[in-house]
């Protein structure tokens, strides 16, 4: 058996360990590029959601490499996502490829028939062992959103533009490389003062500040979002995303498995605006416009795929949060069509904006304009 | 100081623009078609400007690019996104501005701005041809008529027509179904205008319009769309005599600043 899954952001690295270690044979879909893109837009409905279309990309392309195992994981909710999994068995099927396909549900509460999913997937193992891949995993996904924490403080600070974004390419391959608990430690751990090392500029007013929100896969997928952060960081801000992975796993999953299902203090704020579930992450785009807006950023940026109906929701109720909480926010839909010349000119355009409004407040003195 | 000659350079998808600055004096300019060598077309912008202004590059403090095509301007000392530079320009030229409304050959904007010509909200629809020069030329084509001329034509339309599809490729079938049906050119071109200002009218609607609106950008040459638009606002608009260099004159304002912030 030949595993493999699709592509979102970094995952692939606690992912791939977790199968790894599980006694699997893992083969990855290559990174996704254009050819990825244009597979899954060639061979998926034209008005699926565009991670849909990225992942039926990711599995032909991995499928090309000899993978015969596809694992997903299954959604909840009014939203498209817990349809993915069929749309794309039967998409792959009607290609004619040959493949076993899991789609994981979400435990809601019975850990029973994850267990069960997960044995006839994975076969015998010592429950040692799958304790050991767990704590693999999860080491990784914590340390890969400790380094990237740290990376976005300092890539608007960097002297020399680029580095911070070359040395976690290299710190990332090494905490994917590590095979052990204490060797993802150490690599993360050498990683973090590698990029406090880097040489950042100490004179100048702080960075301005910037929220991520959106949806889950465009936020975490940069390939996708054409390096939304990494654009706005080197642009000389300070970006703080609102799913980091390891939160995301912290609420969902073991929230899930052990139904803690305290009121999440988050979705309160979104109260004054949106007041129910409206599938995916549109509840909390709005919550964390709302957050970022009382914690003093100065500006908001929401990204999602074209059509995506929980993101439009927000998307319709962001201008009234920005009017009344005076923070600018920006929407950015991405689609296979986005050029990045498009986005660039509005991430500088935004830059410009959020920088001429603390001149404005007062807060900064008269600067110049976001240039390169 | 603020002095020294400077130069602001607009690499659009259609039109190069360049225009040289001193102090609050501009001094030569340049319109040109961009091609298919934006870097070359750049390079002929400038040269042509300093040529109206009697200069030649050495006497250049300082240069900055804007436009679609400002990554290949390498020998620009910095690149400004054209959303802050149609702000600078249209403040320079109408310092009452609130609203920048920018239709140029491949996307249009709606900057909203503060007193001093600093950008507050902005949107820009650079996905579909709608709302764009673009439109227009291929309703031209279409129209077999000049493309300076429609807005010409658009005053002697008597007949109010319609077109309903938002889409370049649907509106063209519909604009040669109308010939077809034997409708007057003037009409038709009359609908077409209507339907650019409708789309830019409702982008502006998502930045909301302040008084004083300034039009900027090669469409603004066009009449007919501007009284459209203005008739959809509600207000008049100010157009400035070279709608097409408001860009390049805001990247040229940058250069001023930049230039004395670099102790000049
Ligand atoms: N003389 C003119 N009369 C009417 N429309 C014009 C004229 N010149 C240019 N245009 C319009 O302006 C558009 C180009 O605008 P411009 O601002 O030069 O584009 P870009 O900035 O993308 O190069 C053309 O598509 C055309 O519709
Ligand atoms: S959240 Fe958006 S992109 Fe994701 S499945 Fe739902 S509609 Fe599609």
């Amino acid at each position: 058996m030949k595993l493999t899954f699709a592509h979102m952001g970094h995952l692939y690295i606690p992912i791939g360990a977790l199968f790894r270690h599980l006694g699997l044979e893992v083969v990855l879909p290559p990174p996704s590029s254009k050819r990825t893109l244009s597979l899954g837009c060639q061979n998926s409905p034209e008005f699926a959601c565009l991670p849909l279309k990225v992942n039926v990309g990711n599995y032909i392309e991995a499928i090309e490499r000899g993978a015969d195992t596809i694992v997903m994981a299954g959604g909840i909710g009014p939203c498209r996502f817990g349809f993915y999994g069929e749309v794309e068995r039967e998409i792959l099927q009607g290609l004619g490829y040959e493949f076993t396909m899991f789609i994981i549900d979400p435990p809601q509460g019975k850990i029973g028939p994850l267990l069960k999913q997960l044995g006839s997937l994975v076969g015998p193992v010592k429950p040692r062992d799958v304790i050991y891949a767990l704590r693999l995993c999860w080491e990784k996904v914590t340390g890969i959103d400790r380094l990237n924490r740290l990376a976005v403080k300092v890539r608007p600070r960097e002297v020399t533009r680029g580095e911070t974004t070359r040395t976690m390419t290299d710190i990332l391959a090494e905490v994917d490389r590590a095979e052990t608990i204490d060797a993802t430690r150490a690599a993360v751990n050498r990683g973090l003062s590698r990029l406090a090392g880097i040489p950042q500029r100490q004179d100048g007013p702080p960075p301005p500040r910037v929220g991520l929100v959106g949806e889950i896969y465009v936020v975490l997928e940069p390939f996708v979002n054409l390096e939304v952060e990494t654009r706005l960081g080197e642009l000389g801000c300070e970006v703080e995303r609102s799913i980091y992975l390891s939160d995301w796993i912290r609420r969902h999953v073991i929230g899930d498995i052990f139904r803690i299902l305290r009121p999440d203090p988050l979705l309160s704020l979104a109260r004054p605006y949106l007041g129910h579930f409206v599938g995916g992450h549109g509840l909390d785009t709005v919550a964390h416009t709302v957050e970022y807006a009382r914690r003093g950023f100065d500006g908001v940026i929401q990204v999602m795929p074209f059509t995506c109906m929980p993101e439009i929701v927000a998307e319709s109720i962001l201008p009234r949060v920005s009017k009344e909480l005076g923070i600018p926010v920006m929407t950015l839909v991405f689609d296979e069509h986005s050029s990045d010349v498009g986005v660039i000119t509005r991430l500088e355009a935004f830059t410009d904006l959020i920088m001429q409004r603390r001149v404005r407040l007062g807060e900064i003195g008269e600067c110049a304009v976001t240039s390169v | 100081m603020d002095r020294l000659p400077v130069a602001g350079i607009d690499v659009g998808s259609l039109s190069a623009e360049a225009v040289i600055m001193r102090g609050d004096e501009v001094l030569g300019y340049s319109i040109l078609p961009t091609g298919a060598d934006s870097r070359g077309a750049a390079e002929k912008a400038l040269a042509v400007a300093l040529e109206n202004a009697h200069m030649t590059a050495g006497d250049l403090a300082f240069i900055v690019a804007t436009g679609y095509g400002r990554i290949s301007v390498p020998f620009a000392n910095k690149r400004v996104t054209e959303i802050t530079c149609h702000a600078k320009g249209a403040h320079f030229l109408f310092p009452k501005t609130r609203t920048v409304i920018d239709i140029g050959g491949q996307d249009s904007k709606v900057i909203q701005i503060d007193e001093s010509g600093r950008v507050v909200d902005f949107a820009m629809n650079d996905k579909c041809a709608a709302g764009t020069g673009r439109f227009l030329e291929v309703m031209a084509r279409a129209l077999e008529v000049d493309l300076e001329a429609m807005g010409d034509l658009s005053k002697k339309s008597r007949k109010h027509l319609v077109i309903s599809s938002m889409c370049t490729v649907f509106a063209e079938s519909e604009v040669v179904s109308l010939i077809a049906r034997g409708e007057a050119k003037e009409d038709i071109i009359s609908a077409l205008h209507e339907s650019v200002a409708e789309r830019v009218s409702s982008l502006a609607q998502r930045v909301g319009v302040l008084h004083q609106v300034t039009m900027t950008g090669g469409v603004a040459k066009n009449e007919g769309v501007v009284r459209s638009l203005g008739q959809k606002l509600g207000m008049p608009m100010n157009i400035p005599p070279e709608p097409q260099i408001v860009g390049a004159l805001g990247a040229a304002i940058i250069s001023r600043e930049l230039a004395d912030g670099a102790g000049r």
